[in-house]
């Protein structure tokens, strides 16, 4: 199932300008705070009517301002997940749960055993112990979980996801994080995910659609447009770096280390600090540039773990450093690693495009 | 005290009770409506409809009966319809007192209702639009028990309102023993009688002691329906 959006609304100063696909899955709609992607799941779900555009969910048209199609919210069949959660007060979490189970008994009686069982979501969401509590008795994370369960419930063809994390503390957006990982992969359901943080598209995301100034500017697989749009990365991520796409390939359990295949290709080796996961599951990865040493020979005696050939390819001049890009040597599918470096390193290793280099990289951020 | 009730004195109550209950339930949904349409809703004219709305509680008592009287009397221009094809009518029967108890009592409850409807969110009534409720179901099992507390708040008031019309009552529905006779009217009546003091004193410590268990009913039930909605009965 694919969901085609195009959108087109105006309010006072802003205008949005929005066009995308997305497949099963999850789709990181990725931008800086009020680049319009809120307005886009608004739009998507009902809550907001778009001046124009056209909304397709498989081979359902949601909304068409040509044809003059407009299914209002509760027919859409759409399971939101709000940033503030909005469980209803007045019931327990059980009867949140239930509640739009209840509302749409027809759909989930037709969908069979194909619909999910409320069982099933209080057992992944760990949701048991607080299922006779009402929400004001809840932490924001037990709320978050209890949204999160109450949409899938609803019976949904597709899931919309708000800033699920932004309102939670660090502990608690980890925890959530944790569960939202554990569904992702069970749901055969395009969801869409609205996010300003590069660490959440980072986990998540299988998609991204890239957001500035009310406008769709790349989407793609995560990495591709991650790396190839990196000023508008400038703004959520601590540090700049590049993400790279990996695969586990072994646990090494005595020293706490992890060996990952880079791209899938066997001969570019990263360690890592202990990754979560199984031998063969995709991790994907944040190396930052500040991170990454530049040496002209191959390093002997040294503490760091991760040695890559690369070619220098470009050099760019930031004042007092220089940002060095070289591609991995033997990677068939020409990853390039960014370095910075200060200026004087630059200049005493003489380094210009074209030369082979070794990338010496001390740490990465991992995500998963 | 009320085992000591007189039939006559019980059947003052329990006309004062029928007249405030039936005036008050009557005028919930058109109040609720309007607080809702206050609330929620912007049009041309909300301000004038405010204050109309509130014109019971600011007018002469009086001046609300005699306006009844025009418009609901015997001869009343709606009055005379409901005569004609309903054969229903409000002029000095206990229905009469209902009405004017229930529509001094409207301002209090729309001011209640309205208070509760701009306090509860409208986010919520989203979220369960997106979990498949239509616009009726939403009301039902959003709106309307989020702002029950609001009802029940405005209910209370009203009702204590009704107990307590005097006014509007005399000039629209007169004062009838065991039709429109409510405490307020046996009371003023029995101070009109040379041997009335006894009896005066004994339905004014009735109208104390029903105003106080009333507030005392209601207190219960809204601490009841708080607690409920911050979770402690988990």
């Amino acid at each position: 199932m694919t969901v085609e959006v195009r959108l087109q609304h105006r309010f006072g100063d802003f205008t949005l300008d929005a066009e995308f696909a997305a497949g099963m899955g999850v789709t990181a709609l990725f931008g800086p705070s009020g680049s319009g992607k809120s307005t886009v799941v608004n739009a998507v779900s009902g809550l907001l009517k778009p001046d124009a555009g056209r909304i397709v969910v498989g081979n359902d048209v949601l909304f068409d301002s040509a044809a003059g199609v407009a299914l209002p919210t509760w027919r859409r069949r759409i399971g939101y997940v709000f940033q503030d959660a909005r469980l209803l007060p007045h019931l327990t979490v059980r009867q949140n749960l239930l509640f739009g189970r209840w509302l749409r008994r027809r759909d989930v009686a037709a969908a069979g055993t194909g619909a999910i069982a409320l069982a099933h979501v209080v057992d992944v969401l760990n949701l048991g112990h607080l299922l006779s509590r009402r929400p004001g008795a809840l932490s924001g994370g037990e709320k978050q979980r209890v949204g999160i369960g109450r949409a899938l419930l609803s019976c949904p063809r597709m899931l919309l996801m708000d800033e699920p994390l932004a309102s939670l503390d660090h502990a608690r957006r980890l925890e959530v994080l944790d569960y939202l990982n554990r569904i992702r992969h069970e749901l055969k359901l395009p969801v869409l995910y609205v996010t300003h943080s590069l660490d959440e598209v980072m986990r998540l995301a299988d998609q991204v659609v890239l957001f500035k100034d009310g406008r769709t500017i790349s989407q793609g697989a995560p990495a591709d447009v991650l790396n190839m749009h990196r000023d508008a990365l400038d703004g959520a991520a601590e540090a700049p770096g590049t993400v790279l796409e990996t695969r586990i390939v072994a646990h090494d359990v005595s020293y706490g280390l992890t060996e990952l295949a880079v791209n899938g290709s066997d001969t570019i080796r990263l360690r890592v600090p202990r990754a979560s996961g199984e031998t063969g599951d995709a991790c994907r990865i944040l190396v930052r540039e500040r991170d990454v040493a530049v040496a002209t020979a191959p390093p002997v005696d040294t503490s760091v773990l991760n040695v890559l050939s690369a070619r220098v390819t470009t050099l760019r001049d930031l004042g007092d450093a220089v940002e060095v890009s070289a591609t991995l040597l033997g990677d068939p599918a020409g990853t390039a690693l960014r370095a910075r470096i200060t200026r004087f390193s630059a200049d005493q290793l003489q380094l210009t495009a074209g030369r082979d280099v070794y990338l010496l990289i001390k740490s990465v951020a991992l995500t998963r | 005290m009320f085992m000591s009730l007189s039939p006559e004195e019980w059947g003052i109550v329990e006309l004062s009770l029928r007249i405030g209950l039936w005036g008050t339930l009557c005028s919930l949904p058109f109040a609720y409506a309007a607080a809702w349409l206050l609330a929620r809703r912007h049009f041309p004219g909300k301000a004038l409809l405010d204050a109309i709305l509130h014109l019971p509680l600011v007018l002469p008592p009086v001046v609300v009966g005699f306006a009844l009287l025009v418009l609901f009397g015997a001869q009343g221009a709606i009055g005379k319809l409901l005569r004609e094809w309903f054969n229903f009518t409000f002029a000095f029967r206990w229905t009469g007192a209902a009405l004017a108890a229930g529509v001094m009592g409207f301002p209090l409850l729309v001011r209640a209702i309205r208070q509760a409807l701009e306090a509860s969110d409208t986010k919520l009534e989203q979220a369960a639009q997106t979990l498949g409720a239509g616009p009726w179901l939403t009301f039902l099992t959003v709106t309307l028990p989020l702002s029950a507390t609001g009802v029940m708040h405005g209910f209370v008031l009203a009702f204590a309102r009704a107990l307590g019309e005097f006014g509007a009552t005399i000039t629209f529905v007169s004062n009838i023993p065991g039709q429109t006779q409510t405490l307020p009217l046996a009371i003023y009546t029995a101070t009109q009688v040379p041997d009335g003091d006894a009896m005066v004193w004994r339905l004014c410590a009735i109208s104390v002691v029903l105003a106080v268990a009333t507030l005392i009913f209601s207190e219960v039930l809204i601490r009841f329906g708080n607690r409920k909605a911050l979770g402690y009965d988990g």
